[in-house]
């Protein structure tokens, strides 16, 4: 059995590739792929084309400043103690169903929907095997329904909870009311299949679409493992987000001859809907839409730690720009949980080269105050920066 | 740590690195070589020798995937000792899939001017033009040896896909090898 033996020196890559956990569990992969090719890329744009952004950096953020960054997917299991109540409780029981949870990111309090209640929400300690509980409030999802969605958490921090029946077939219709598509999902953009590099942006908002979609209420989502998104020259790629049903940069397919993907609802949907319905769609975007180079997946800043204090760190990019005489220090604020862990827990320490993402801005005197996720990366020959799994 | 941290270890000689590398990859190694023996016991025993295995590798060698090197030694060790198991005492789903891919280049078949580099290099180059998770499925079929219903809760298929995407995988792989020469 000459060939087994030969599979054992496969290339690297493939065997590392095929060891990665996969993103979603039960997603397709044929969509799984596809999200992670829309987030690379658009990464890639922001990440690796110098002279976008002619401005200042401090106004319009760190793109261009850094060569590419390869990021990956990490799962470090933080003490008890410091972590958030998504990642204690993955899963929370409220009146005889079990909610998964959907976002790890907590819910604007702006967000939130009418109190439904309280749970005791029960988790396991990794490293201890002890059981812990606590009594969460359980909200609502706005237009969406309870049996579908929830939001737990308690002072304010809310996360984004699904109960998931796996891929069922569903009208349009079914889900827009489900899950209140049309009040919480925005379409924040889109390219056009044909037209790569070029993005766009939809300043009129999505109201357009949305009245155009409740023409089709009747057209059937359904999920086909065989099949895949729509697509052809003039397909509309669109990005759609609803943070309060933790959907994040997700996609949305339209092409001309009426078919209609997404992945929105983490199985790959593929729906029919009238050719003059998707053309309505395709046109009123290619119409109203604006050009723009302002994509962005996630802020990032890269650089040094050159200074630890208890609830701060001085990140120091000058050596990861592309131009040295770019190179700045911000003070990124630490107090949120998920930075002040990294350096409680001693995960980043002073001389390391650490991804900061951030939301919002970075203030004029380069303070960045709501940086949420920090990795550790190291230094590529080619003066990139990559982030080990 | 990162592979690199934890190559430095090794080539330092400092025994921090097996701990490290058990950290990071020893749930993996444990997985393969219980795929390949279904047994506990031998499983740990592979994992052991596994770490053995990459403290005489490195140095010299400085493989660019820990990872791949790892999980590589753990095969290799876990495949040396099941073919000191008669075939009757092997997990009959592990001698399926031994079986279903020695079907696709039977020793007799073998060119014998090609190594077993040489045909592993073809069967990257064919798995690398698959679609990935048509690659990952075989890649966890014949390297990883799960069984079909991992695979399939892996990735979210039904078993009966995960058949025939198997199926349809290893006729490619065999006509691409007989295009290729390999495959007398």
């Amino acid at each position: 059995m000459k060939i087994v033996h030969a599979m054992s020196y496969l290339d690297d890559d493939l065997i590392a590739g095929a060891a990665e956990p996969p993103r979603r569990k039960n997603s397709k992969v044929i969509w799984g792929v596809l999200a992670a090719c829309l987030v690379l890329a658009v990464c890639a744009a922001v990440l690796s084309l110098p002279g976008l952004h002619k401005g200042p950096a401090v106004a319009e953020g760190t793109h261009g400043k850094y060569k590419m960054v390869q990021p990956a997917e990490t799962a470090r299991v933080w003490p008890w103690a410091y972590s958030t109540v998504g990642e204690k409780y993955p899963t929370v029981d409220f009146e005889g169903t079990e909610y998964s949870i959907r976002w790890y990111r907590p819910v604007g309090e702006d967000e939130l929907g009418e109190l439904l209640g309280t749970t005791e929400a029960k988790g396991t300690d990794p490293d201890t095997g002890d059981a812990h509980s606590e009594t969460v409030e359980i909200r609502a999802v706005p237009g969406a329904s309870v049996n579908k969605m929830i939001l737990a958490g308690r002072d304010g921090e809310c996360y984004v909870y699904r109960f998931d029946d796996g891929p069922i077939d569903i009208t349009l219709g079914d889900a827009m009311e489900l899950y209140g598509l049309p009040e919480n999902l925005r379409f924040t953009g889109f390219q056009i299949e044909g037209l790569e590099g070029k993005y766009f942006q939809l300043p009129e908002g999505d109201g357009e679409i949305w009245e155009i979609l409740s023409d089709c209420q009747d057209s059937m989502l359904t999920v086909d493992e065989d099949s895949y998104p729509a697509s052809g020259d003039g397909t509309v790629q669109f990005t759609v987000s609803a943070e309060v049903l933790g959907i994040y940069k997700r996609v949305f397919y339209v092409s001309e001859d009426g078919t209609v993907s997404t992945n929105i609802l983490d199985y790959g949907y593929t729906c029919k809907i009238s050719p003059e319905d998707a053309q309505r769609i395709i046109h009123y975007a290619k119409e109203s839409g604006v050009e723009t180079d302002e994509v962005s997946y996630e802020h990032y800043v890269i650089g040094v730690v050159v200074e630890c204090g208890e609830d701060y760190l001085l990140v120091d990019d000058t050596s990861i720009c592309i131009n040295p005489q770019d190179g700045q220090v911000y003070r990124i604020d630490a107090e949120d949980l998920r930075m002040q862990r990294n350096l409680v827990c001693g995960a980043v320490q002073e001389g390391d080269i650490v991804v900061v993402s951030y939301e919002g801005e970075i203030s004029e005197d380069l303070e960045i105050r709501d940086a949420y996720d920090m990795q550790k990366g190291f230094l590529m020959e080619d003066g990139g920066v990559a982030v080990p799994e | 740590m990162d592979d690199t941290g934890i190559l430095d270890l090794y080539f330092a000689r400092d025994e921090q690195a097996i701990r490290e590398t058990d950290s990071r990859f020893g749930s993996r190694c444990r997985e393969i070589a219980y795929h390949i023996l279904r047994n506990r016991e031998d499983a740990e025993e592979v994992v052991s020798d596994t770490y053995n295995g990459v403290w005489n590798a490195i140095p010299p060698a400085r493989p660019d995937s820990l990872l791949a090197f790892v999980s590589r030694i753990a095969r290799n060790q876990a495949l040396k000792r099941l073919e000191h198991q008669t075939r009757l005492k092997r997990d009959p789903g592990v001698q399926v899939s031994l079986d279903e891919l020695a079907e696709v280049l039977p020793d007799q078949r073998w060119n014998p001017a090609e190594t077993e580099q040489d045909v592993a290099q073809l069967i990257s180059d064919f798995l690398r033009n698959e679609r990935a998770e048509v690659r990952n499925v075989f890649l966890r079929k014949y390297y990883f040896f799960d069984s079909t219903r991992e695979i399939a809760q892996r990735y979210g298929f039904t078993e009966s896909k995960v058949k025939n995407m198997l199926f349809r995988t290893r006729d490619k792989l065999r006509e691409y090898l007989r295009q290729e020469g390999v495959y007398l």
